[in-house]
Protein backbone atom coordinates (compact mmCIF):
# COMPACT_ATOMS: atom_id res chain seq x y z
CA UNK A 1 0.00 0.00 0.00
CA UNK A 2 1.23 3.47 -0.97
CA UNK A 3 -0.04 6.45 0.19
CA UNK A 4 -0.52 9.35 -2.14
CA UNK A 5 -2.26 12.83 -2.74
CA UNK A 6 -4.63 13.57 -5.46
CA UNK A 7 -6.02 16.51 -6.29
CA UNK A 8 -5.10 17.73 -2.71
CA UNK A 9 -6.78 14.72 -0.93
CA UNK A 10 -5.07 11.96 0.32
CA UNK A 11 -5.44 8.73 -1.35
CA UNK A 12 -3.33 5.37 -1.61
CA UNK A 13 -2.82 2.71 -4.41
CA UNK A 14 -2.70 -1.19 -3.41
CA UNK A 15 0.97 -1.32 -4.91
CA UNK A 16 3.46 0.85 -6.55
CA UNK A 17 1.84 1.27 -10.18
CA UNK A 18 2.71 3.61 -13.46
CA UNK A 19 0.70 6.49 -13.57
CA UNK A 20 -1.13 5.39 -16.77
CA UNK A 21 -2.33 2.46 -14.77
CA UNK A 22 -3.30 4.45 -12.01
CA UNK A 23 -5.55 6.75 -13.72
CA UNK A 24 -7.60 3.73 -14.97
CA UNK A 25 -7.79 3.19 -11.32
CA UNK A 26 -9.23 6.36 -10.02
CA UNK A 27 -11.54 6.44 -12.95
CA UNK A 28 -9.52 8.65 -15.93
CA UNK A 29 -10.45 7.53 -18.93
CA UNK A 30 -8.68 9.34 -22.26
CA UNK A 31 -10.40 12.45 -21.34
CA UNK A 32 -8.79 16.23 -21.65
CA UNK A 33 -6.57 16.29 -18.90
CA UNK A 34 -2.72 17.01 -17.96
CA UNK A 35 -0.52 15.65 -14.49
CA UNK A 36 1.87 17.00 -12.65
CA UNK A 37 3.51 15.10 -10.04
CA UNK A 38 5.06 16.76 -6.98
CA UNK A 39 4.39 20.29 -9.02
CA UNK A 40 6.59 18.96 -12.05
CA UNK A 41 4.23 18.63 -15.59
CA UNK A 42 4.10 15.32 -16.83
CA UNK A 43 3.99 14.22 -20.47
CA UNK A 44 1.24 11.98 -21.41
CA UNK A 45 3.51 9.90 -23.60
CA UNK A 46 5.64 8.98 -20.02
CA UNK A 47 2.27 8.17 -18.29
CA UNK A 48 3.37 4.42 -19.01
CA UNK A 49 7.12 4.19 -17.13
CA UNK A 50 6.15 6.82 -14.74
CA UNK A 51 6.19 5.23 -11.45
CA UNK A 52 3.96 6.51 -8.45
CA UNK A 53 5.80 7.18 -5.35
CA UNK A 54 4.90 7.28 -1.59
CA UNK A 55 4.27 10.66 -0.73
CA UNK A 56 3.32 11.54 -4.61
CA UNK A 57 1.18 14.57 -4.75
CA UNK A 58 -0.61 13.96 -7.99
CA UNK A 59 -2.44 16.64 -9.91
CA UNK A 60 -4.72 16.22 -12.62
CA UNK A 61 -6.55 19.00 -14.15
CA UNK A 62 -8.71 19.93 -17.29
CA UNK A 63 -9.76 22.89 -19.12
CA UNK A 64 -12.85 25.34 -17.32
CA UNK A 65 -13.62 29.02 -17.79
CA UNK A 66 -10.93 31.31 -16.77
CA UNK A 67 -10.53 35.40 -17.35
CA UNK B 1 -8.07 46.49 -40.40
CA UNK B 2 -6.03 43.58 -39.24
CA UNK B 3 -3.23 43.27 -36.51
CA UNK B 4 -0.74 40.25 -35.78
CA UNK B 5 0.21 39.25 -32.50
CA UNK B 6 1.70 35.97 -31.21
CA UNK B 7 2.17 34.66 -35.15
CA UNK B 8 -1.35 35.12 -35.20
CA UNK B 9 -3.38 37.76 -37.52
CA UNK B 10 -6.41 38.85 -36.05
CA UNK B 11 -9.02 41.24 -37.03
CA UNK B 12 -10.55 41.87 -33.26
CA UNK B 13 -8.52 43.54 -30.67
CA UNK B 14 -10.93 42.34 -27.86
CA UNK B 15 -9.51 39.06 -26.00
CA UNK B 16 -12.50 37.64 -23.52
CA UNK B 17 -12.81 35.53 -20.98
CA UNK B 18 -14.90 32.71 -20.58
CA UNK B 19 -15.73 32.91 -16.54
CA UNK B 20 -18.42 33.95 -14.63
CA UNK B 21 -21.43 34.09 -17.20
CA UNK B 22 -24.51 33.41 -15.61
CA UNK B 23 -25.16 30.12 -18.20
CA UNK B 24 -22.72 28.38 -20.32
CA UNK B 25 -25.35 29.12 -23.41
CA UNK B 26 -24.79 33.09 -22.28
CA UNK B 27 -21.20 32.85 -22.48
CA UNK B 28 -20.94 31.40 -25.68
CA UNK B 29 -24.10 34.04 -27.05
CA UNK B 30 -21.54 36.80 -25.38
CA UNK B 31 -18.32 35.65 -26.93
CA UNK B 32 -19.89 35.63 -30.17
CA UNK B 33 -21.48 38.82 -29.96
CA UNK B 34 -18.38 40.31 -28.77
CA UNK B 35 -16.31 39.63 -32.19
CA UNK B 36 -13.85 38.28 -30.00
CA UNK B 37 -10.75 35.86 -31.84
CA UNK B 38 -9.01 35.15 -28.43
CA UNK B 39 -11.05 33.61 -25.61
CA UNK B 40 -8.83 32.97 -22.10
CA UNK B 41 -9.70 29.68 -20.56
CA UNK B 42 -7.94 28.12 -17.44
CA UNK B 43 -7.21 24.86 -15.80
CA UNK B 44 -7.97 22.85 -12.91
CA UNK B 45 -8.44 20.07 -10.69
CA UNK B 46 -11.46 17.68 -11.54
CA UNK B 47 -12.40 14.46 -10.71
CA UNK B 48 -13.56 11.88 -13.00
CA UNK B 49 -16.76 12.05 -11.70
CA UNK B 50 -17.10 15.52 -13.19
CA UNK B 51 -16.33 14.69 -16.60
CA UNK B 52 -13.14 16.10 -16.82
CA UNK B 53 -14.14 19.57 -18.23
CA UNK B 54 -15.18 17.87 -21.08
CA UNK B 55 -18.49 19.96 -21.53
CA UNK B 56 -16.98 23.18 -21.16
CA UNK B 57 -13.90 22.44 -23.24
CA UNK B 58 -16.57 21.47 -25.98
CA UNK B 59 -18.56 24.81 -25.98
CA UNK B 60 -15.15 26.57 -26.17
CA UNK B 61 -14.49 24.49 -29.02
CA UNK B 62 -17.58 25.38 -30.86
CA UNK B 63 -16.28 29.07 -31.23
CA UNK B 64 -13.11 28.06 -33.14
CA UNK B 65 -11.36 31.12 -31.78
CA UNK B 66 -7.79 30.89 -30.61
CA UNK B 67 -7.30 30.01 -27.19
CA UNK B 68 -5.61 31.35 -24.70
CA UNK B 69 -4.84 29.45 -21.36
CA UNK B 70 -3.84 30.95 -18.05
CA UNK B 71 -1.68 30.70 -15.05
CA UNK B 72 -4.46 32.24 -12.42
CA UNK B 73 -4.51 31.18 -9.25
CA UNK B 74 -0.16 30.72 -9.45
CA UNK B 75 1.90 32.31 -6.54
CA UNK B 76 5.10 31.34 -8.13
CA UNK B 77 7.34 31.02 -10.85
CA UNK B 78 7.54 27.21 -10.30
CA UNK B 79 3.72 26.74 -10.47
CA UNK B 80 3.15 28.81 -13.47
CA UNK B 81 5.64 27.27 -15.38
CA UNK B 82 3.89 23.64 -14.29
CA UNK B 83 0.96 25.08 -15.20
CA UNK B 84 2.02 26.54 -18.40
CA UNK B 85 3.11 23.40 -19.39
CA UNK B 86 0.10 21.16 -18.74
CA UNK B 87 -1.78 24.06 -20.74
CA UNK B 88 0.72 23.59 -23.82
CA UNK B 89 0.20 19.56 -23.44
CA UNK B 90 -3.86 20.02 -23.42
CA UNK B 91 -4.73 23.19 -25.88
CA UNK B 92 -1.87 22.55 -28.38
CA UNK B 93 -0.83 26.04 -28.05
CA UNK B 94 2.29 27.71 -27.29
CA UNK B 95 0.23 30.81 -25.82
CA UNK B 96 -0.23 31.26 -22.08
CA UNK B 97 -1.56 34.44 -20.21
CA UNK B 98 1.31 33.91 -17.42
CA UNK B 99 -0.21 35.20 -14.26
CA UNK B 100 1.53 35.04 -11.18
CA UNK B 101 -0.33 36.48 -8.03
CA UNK B 102 1.85 38.12 -5.26
CA UNK B 103 -1.27 39.99 -2.94
CA UNK B 104 -4.27 38.05 -2.70
CA UNK B 105 -6.01 40.92 -1.72
CA UNK B 106 -6.11 42.96 -4.78
CA UNK B 107 -4.58 39.83 -7.16
CA UNK B 108 -1.39 42.42 -7.83
CA UNK B 109 1.30 40.53 -10.19
CA UNK B 110 4.13 38.94 -8.09
CA UNK B 111 6.74 41.24 -10.38
CA UNK B 112 10.06 38.89 -9.71
CA UNK B 113 8.65 35.61 -10.04
CA UNK B 114 6.67 36.29 -13.33
CA UNK B 115 9.84 37.86 -14.83
CA UNK B 116 11.51 34.52 -13.61
CA UNK B 117 8.29 32.85 -14.90
CA UNK B 118 8.36 34.34 -18.32
CA UNK B 119 12.46 34.05 -19.23
CA UNK B 120 12.06 30.45 -18.27
CA UNK B 121 8.80 29.90 -20.79
CA UNK B 122 10.39 32.19 -23.62
CA UNK B 123 13.17 29.48 -23.22
CA UNK B 124 10.69 26.60 -23.59
CA UNK B 125 8.87 27.89 -26.47
CA UNK B 126 6.32 29.64 -25.53
CA UNK B 127 4.67 32.69 -26.45
CA UNK B 128 4.23 34.20 -23.25
CA UNK B 129 1.50 37.28 -22.39
CA UNK B 130 2.14 38.48 -19.16
CA UNK B 131 -0.17 39.91 -17.44
CA UNK B 132 1.44 42.61 -15.42
CA UNK B 133 1.50 45.98 -13.37
CA UNK B 134 2.03 49.35 -15.13
CA UNK B 135 5.57 49.30 -14.10
CA UNK B 136 7.15 50.53 -16.81
CA UNK B 137 10.82 49.05 -15.20
CA UNK B 138 8.94 46.08 -15.18
CA UNK B 139 7.74 46.41 -18.54
CA UNK B 140 11.01 46.92 -19.99
CA UNK B 141 12.22 43.83 -18.35
CA UNK B 142 9.73 41.99 -19.67
CA UNK B 143 10.25 42.84 -23.01
CA UNK B 144 13.93 42.46 -22.48
CA UNK B 145 13.66 38.84 -21.40
CA UNK B 146 11.60 38.19 -25.08
CA UNK B 147 8.11 39.10 -24.07
CA UNK B 148 6.63 40.24 -27.43
CA UNK B 149 3.54 41.52 -26.10
CA UNK B 150 2.87 43.06 -22.49
CA UNK B 151 -0.34 43.24 -20.87
CA UNK B 152 -0.55 46.08 -17.89
CA UNK B 153 -3.50 46.25 -15.79
CA UNK B 154 -5.92 49.00 -15.51
CA UNK B 155 -7.02 48.07 -12.49
CA UNK B 156 -7.18 45.37 -10.15
CA UNK B 157 -9.22 42.11 -11.52
CA UNK B 158 -12.81 42.10 -11.02
CA UNK B 159 -12.86 45.82 -9.84
CA UNK B 160 -14.32 47.34 -12.91
CA UNK B 161 -12.17 50.49 -11.62
CA UNK B 162 -11.26 51.69 -15.21
CA UNK B 163 -7.88 52.66 -16.02
CA UNK B 164 -6.51 54.31 -11.85
CA UNK B 165 -3.35 55.57 -13.17
CA UNK B 166 -3.50 56.77 -17.18
CA UNK B 167 -0.11 58.60 -16.85
CA UNK B 168 1.30 55.01 -15.89
CA UNK B 169 -0.50 53.88 -19.14
CA UNK B 170 0.11 56.75 -21.42
CA UNK B 171 4.09 56.21 -20.74
CA UNK B 172 4.12 53.01 -20.93
CA UNK B 173 2.77 53.32 -24.74
CA UNK B 174 5.09 56.73 -25.37
CA UNK B 175 8.50 54.71 -23.98
CA UNK B 176 7.21 51.08 -25.46
CA UNK B 177 6.29 52.11 -29.31
CA UNK B 178 7.12 48.88 -30.70
CA UNK B 179 5.72 46.38 -28.61
CA UNK B 180 2.20 45.55 -28.58
CA UNK B 181 0.16 46.62 -24.75
CA UNK B 182 -3.16 45.25 -24.03
CA UNK B 183 -4.90 46.40 -21.07
CA UNK B 184 -6.00 42.85 -19.11
CA UNK B 185 -7.92 43.85 -15.76
CA UNK B 186 -10.23 46.43 -14.32
CA UNK B 187 -11.85 47.59 -16.87
CA UNK B 188 -15.63 47.83 -16.46
CA UNK B 189 -17.33 49.64 -18.77
CA UNK B 190 -16.66 50.67 -22.76
CA UNK B 191 -15.72 53.45 -21.74
CA UNK B 192 -12.51 52.58 -20.35
CA UNK B 193 -11.63 50.24 -23.07
CA UNK B 194 -12.41 53.17 -25.40
CA UNK B 195 -9.96 55.18 -23.09
CA UNK B 196 -7.30 52.54 -23.03
CA UNK B 197 -7.46 52.40 -27.24
CA UNK B 198 -7.52 56.20 -27.33
CA UNK B 199 -4.04 56.17 -25.40
CA UNK B 200 -2.51 53.89 -28.07
CA UNK B 201 -3.16 50.20 -26.87
CA UNK B 202 -3.13 47.54 -29.23
CA UNK B 203 -6.23 45.39 -27.15
CA UNK B 204 -7.97 45.34 -24.62
CA UNK B 205 -8.70 41.58 -22.29
CA UNK B 206 -11.55 41.90 -19.97
CA UNK B 207 -14.20 39.00 -18.95
CA UNK B 208 -16.04 40.25 -15.74
CA UNK B 209 -17.32 43.68 -17.36
CA UNK B 210 -19.09 41.64 -19.59
CA UNK B 211 -20.18 38.88 -17.84
CA UNK B 212 -21.23 39.76 -15.07
CA UNK B 213 -23.44 42.71 -16.48
CA UNK B 214 -26.93 42.05 -16.71
CA UNK B 215 -26.96 41.78 -20.29
CA UNK B 216 -23.66 40.14 -21.17
CA UNK B 217 -24.61 39.18 -24.63
CA UNK B 218 -25.45 43.10 -25.21
CA UNK B 219 -22.70 44.45 -23.91
CA UNK B 220 -20.23 42.45 -25.49
CA UNK B 221 -21.62 44.29 -28.56
CA UNK B 222 -21.14 47.41 -26.89
CA UNK B 223 -17.58 46.38 -25.72
CA UNK B 224 -16.83 46.08 -29.46
CA UNK B 225 -18.11 49.05 -30.95
CA UNK B 226 -16.17 51.15 -27.91
CA UNK B 227 -12.70 49.41 -28.66
CA UNK B 228 -13.15 49.97 -32.82
CA UNK B 229 -14.32 54.20 -31.99
CA UNK B 230 -10.84 54.32 -29.52
CA UNK B 231 -8.63 52.63 -32.05
CA UNK B 232 -9.81 54.65 -34.92
CA UNK B 233 -9.30 57.79 -32.52
CA UNK B 234 -5.89 56.88 -31.87
CA UNK B 235 -4.95 56.44 -35.48
CA UNK B 236 -7.02 59.93 -36.50
CA UNK B 237 -4.67 61.94 -33.85
CA UNK B 238 -6.89 63.44 -31.41
CA UNK B 239 -6.92 67.39 -31.12
CA UNK B 240 -4.52 68.75 -28.51
CA UNK B 241 -6.03 69.52 -25.17
CA UNK B 242 -6.28 72.97 -24.63
CA UNK B 243 -6.58 75.27 -21.01
CA UNK B 244 -8.28 78.11 -22.48
CA UNK B 245 -11.47 78.23 -24.78
CA UNK B 246 -11.11 78.38 -28.90
CA UNK B 247 -14.46 79.62 -30.62
CA UNK B 248 -15.40 76.80 -32.96
CA UNK B 249 -17.82 79.28 -35.01
CA UNK B 250 -15.82 81.93 -36.77
CA UNK B 251 -15.83 85.02 -34.93
CA UNK B 252 -14.99 87.51 -38.20
CA UNK B 253 -18.65 88.97 -39.43
CA UNK B 254 -20.36 88.54 -35.84
CA UNK B 255 -23.79 90.02 -36.02
CA UNK B 256 -24.43 92.76 -33.27
CA UNK B 257 -20.44 93.10 -32.72
CA UNK B 258 -19.53 96.58 -31.68
CA UNK B 259 -15.68 98.60 -32.07
CA UNK B 260 -16.30 99.59 -28.71
CA UNK B 261 -16.74 96.33 -26.77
Amino acid sequence: MINIFLNGESSSLSKPETLDIALTQWGYQDGCYAIAINETFVPRSQYHQQLINEGDRIDVVSPLEGG
Amino acid sequence: MSWHIGGKTLNSRLFIGSALYPSPAIMQQAIRSSGAEVVTVSLRRQNPSEGGGTSFWQLIKELQLNILPNTAGCHSAKEAITTAQMAREIFDTNWIKLEVIGDDYNLQPEPFQLLEAAEQLIKEGFEVFPYCTDDLVLCQRLRDVGCNVLMPWAAPIGTGKGIINPYALTTLRERLPDIPLIVDAGIGLPSHACQAMELGFDGILLNSAVAQAGDPVTMASAFAGAIKAGRQAYLASPMPEKNTAAPSTPTLGTPFWHQDK
